[in-house]
């Protein structure tokens, strides 16, 4: 059966077939084989799972951040962004670099996606930045790891769907995945921003750029000309992190806020641009959701035969350090996201290794999600199938050879960034310890499990403990019996 | 990079796709909009407000005291505020340098009839869009749905590049075509074991008032599923028509040429 099972995945994988086949298939011959269903209509259970969308307000955050991230980048909010940035930067060694790590931050956190903020702003940025004499693949690079912040800086579609595809095993609240992503993203930008001005000082003691002064009147016009696009992520975070709407209600808010400035304010958009917009965003949230309903379906079928306990007693036996564990999950992670598109990754492997890095080595929730994300962001960057490579390649029209070389310094940092994130949980937990009143600093839990730190929601209220395996399983069945006793 | 003969039924699913977009993009909206009108009635009805419960400790006040002050004296500063520099910034990007005066007198107005537009709002629905999340959480299903038969449609699904580079260039397109039979086989299981779905929501809304219907919003499940039979099904159509030539194969961009696309909506509004 598993042969049979394992055999009919790999043949849609090797025949090039849609993701959500993959995971479809391999959920509905799971369901067929080893269960108790014995006859074609009980595996209705896949539809439920599709179903149980439209109950789950979470989801409702996923489209709602999109549609305003197509918004507002049909809305032309990218060259007020990069202007204001060049005001705020230029004036330093290798100012307009960091003017586009910073534009590429912002722009993330408005469009909410990796890929558009490396076009939006990348193809405006390495034509300026080759143009002021920088080095060609240093630009590529630095662009192509810059536009992959996204993941990272809230609102982000790839923590949003973190914590939603490990809702069933832990207690992951969206809005504190935003907070604690803040400190890691300012912190590899900066990082970057570092780079920048170290290249950019070399490059100007050669006598080859020349930096811009700084102007104050230019800072304010700029600033007069992008505030309302800087504006967007405060008004999410302030909004969340104010008590005034959950994470979801804050899509709607930004959709609102898309229209106000792209139609009102800057006149760049129609309401049949507008529509076109949310075309494209209605197929793309149409490409990811059948993954998702279907590897909710996986995950289920995967805690009903206990696959995560089976792989804790596995990893129990292997007797890792936390240190080790991590270093392993890193790797997987990495190799992963170089395989396959990193939402999959995501949503299929989430779910098994988040409670196990909690249950078993005391790896708190939040500080796992992040460190998953970080991975994830590194699998935009790591061929054979990285979005951002292939992405960079097609718009600088580049060869994805030079493309990758050109990528390897920042990549670099980017993983230093990642053990630093990885093995100090302060970087991502500071901010929610200092907003619950604890001690801002955490360590890494080196001897193992210790306590894991319970967060707040945004109301206030404590987070709901997270349940065991035995407990998510055991819940699971209940659920299909109660479903099939409502039935009957 | 057009498909180079036109099938039979390419221009039948053209339209479809055409309609299916048109009512995704609507649903959109319509989520949106009503998902926010949902958050103002509650941000602004919600007694005493999030603001004064935040500024009251500041002064050594308690958040029912500070609650009129909010209401009568710091929403109006704010939403005048908002509303004057909208009018300034408008009024620089569309260069047509309005004076101070008239930009002052603009702002009282607007902020004056979004405080009213408000104020009505909740008088008119005091209980406020309390069905809104079930809405948009049944839009979500028909909008995510829709768009997965547009982007099936579209050739934009996710899939592992790896798999189809493993054949050699001859291969690919038998492949590709043994691909989408598979995975149209596949959708149109699914479309089956929806529909068997569907019959039962049905089932059981017929068994009585108040059964087999979506909480708050109070509309038949079945009605809401329908989409899932029918977009299984859509996608299954056209991976078995591509498969066996009744459908020209999707025109695939990569993402880069997608997004660039997308993009291109800005430089035709500059």
């Amino acid at each position: 059966m598993i042969t049979a099972v394992v055999l009919s995945v790999l043949l849609f994988i090797v025949l090039g077939a849609p993701l959500f086949a993959i995971v479809g298939v391999a959920t509905t011959l799971c369901l067929a084989f080893f269960t108790d269903f014995n006859q074609f209509s009980d595996l209705k259970i896949l539809i439920q799972h599709i179903e149980n969308l439209a109950t789950k307000q979470e989801f409702l955050a996923i489209p709602l951040f999109m549609a305003s991230g197509a918004i507002m980048t049909a809305g032309g909010i990218a060259k007020r962004l990069i202007e204001l940035m060049e005001a705020m930067f230029g004036w330093l060694p290798g100012g307009l670099a960091i003017s586009a790590v910073a534009a590429c931050m912002f722009f993330a956190a408005i469009s909410g996606s990796s890929p558009v903020t490396l076009i939006a702003v990348g193809s405006m940025m390495v034509p300026a930045l080759v143009k002021a004499k920088y080095p060609e693949n240093f630009s590529i690079g630095l662009i192509t790891t810059a536009g992959s912040l996204g993941c990272l800086v809230p609102p982000s579609i790839s923590m949003l769907i973190y914590a939603i595809s490990v809702s069933g095993s832990s207690s992951v609240d969206p809005s504190d995945m935003f907070l604690a992503g803040l400190i890691p993203a300012f912190m590899i930008a900066g990082m970057l921003a570092i780079y920048s001005m170290w290249i950019g000082y070399r490059e100007e003691k050669k006598g080859i750029i020349v930096r811009a002064p700084f102007s104050l009147s230019k800072l304010k016009e700029k600033f007069r000309d992008g505030v309302w696009s800087v504006f967007l992520p405060v008004l999410v975070l302030g909004g969340i992190y104010g008590g005034f709407y959950t994470p979801s209600q804050a899509g709607a808010v930004a959709v609102a806020y898309s229209l106000f400035v792209t139609m009102w304010i800057y006149r760049e958009l129609t309401l049949g641009k507008i529509m076109n917009a949310l075309k494209e965003s209605a197929s793309l949230m149409g490409a990811l959701l059948p993954i998702i309903v279907l590897a909710f379906g996986l995950n289920d079928f995967l805690a009903l035969i206990d696959v995560q306990e089976k792989l804790m007693a596995w990893i129990r036996d292997l007797n890792p350090s936390p240190a080790q564990f991590m270093l392993i999950v890193n790797v997987v992670l990495i190799f992963l996201g170089a395989l396959m598109d990193s939402i999959s990754a995501t949503l299929i492997f989430a779910p098994m290794l988040a409670p196990i890095a909690s249950e078993l080595f005391g790896i708190h929730p939040i500080h796992f999600g992040i460190v998953f994300v970080v991975n994830m962001e590194i699998g935009y960057l790591m061929p054979p199938v990285a979005t951002n490579l292939f992405v960079a390649s097609a718009v600088f029209k580049k060869p994805f050879g030079q493309v990758t070389k050109a990528v390897m310094p920042t990549l670099g940092l980017t993983c230093l960034a990642l053990v630093l994130i990885m093995f100090m949980p302060t970087f991502s937990l500071f901010s929610l310890n200092l907003r619950d009143g604890k001690s801002p600093w955490a360590t890494f839990p080196w001897e193992g499990k210790t306590t894991v730190t319970s967060t707040t929601t945004v109301e206030g209220e404590p987070a709901k403990k997270a349940p065991s395996l035995k407990s998510l399983t055991g819940k699971m069945m209940e659920d299909m019996t109660d479903e099939s006793e409502k039935k009957e | 990079m057009k498909p180079n003969t036109q099938k039979p039924l390419d221009s039948v699913d053209a339209l479809i796709c055409k309609a299916e977009k048109s009512i995704a993009s609507f649903l959109f909206l319509l989520m949106s909009l009503v998902v926010f009108a949902d958050v103002l009635h509650r941000v602004f009805s919600r007694t005493p407000g999030r603001l004064a419960t935040m500024i009251a400790p500041l002064i050594h006040s308690t958040p029912e005291a500070m609650d009129p002050v909010i209401d009568r004296a710091v929403v109006p500063i704010l939403f005048f505020i908002t509303a004057f520099g909208a009018i300034l910034s408008r009024s620089r990007a569309l260069k047509t340098g309005i004076g101070f005066g008239k930009a002052t007198v603009q702002a009282v107005l607007g902020s004056l009839g979004a405080g009213l537009a408000i104020i009505a709002f909740i008088k008119l629905i005091p209980s406020g869009l309390v069905w809104s999340p079930y809405f948009g959480l049944s839009c979500l299903l028909w909008l995510g749905l829709l768009g997965a038969s547009i982007a099936t449609h579209q050739g934009q699904h996710l899939a592992l590049e790896m798999g189809e580079k493993l054949w050699p260039e001859k291969l690919r397109p038998g492949v590709s075509k043994f691909a989408s039979l598979l995975v149209g086989g596949f959708c149109l299981v699914i479309s089956v074991l929806a529909v068997l779905s569907v019959k039962d929501h049905y089932a059981d809304w017929s068994s009585g008032p108040g059964a087999g219907l979506i909480p708050s919003i109070e509309w038949p499940k079945w009605a809401v599923y329908l989409v899932i039979p029918y977009c299984f099904f859509m996608m299954g159509f056209r991976f078995l028509g591509r498969s066996i030539g009744l459908l020209s194969d999707a025109v695939k961009k990569d993402e880069a040429e997608h997004i660039q696309e997308i993009l291109a909506t800005e430089g035709e509004s500059k």
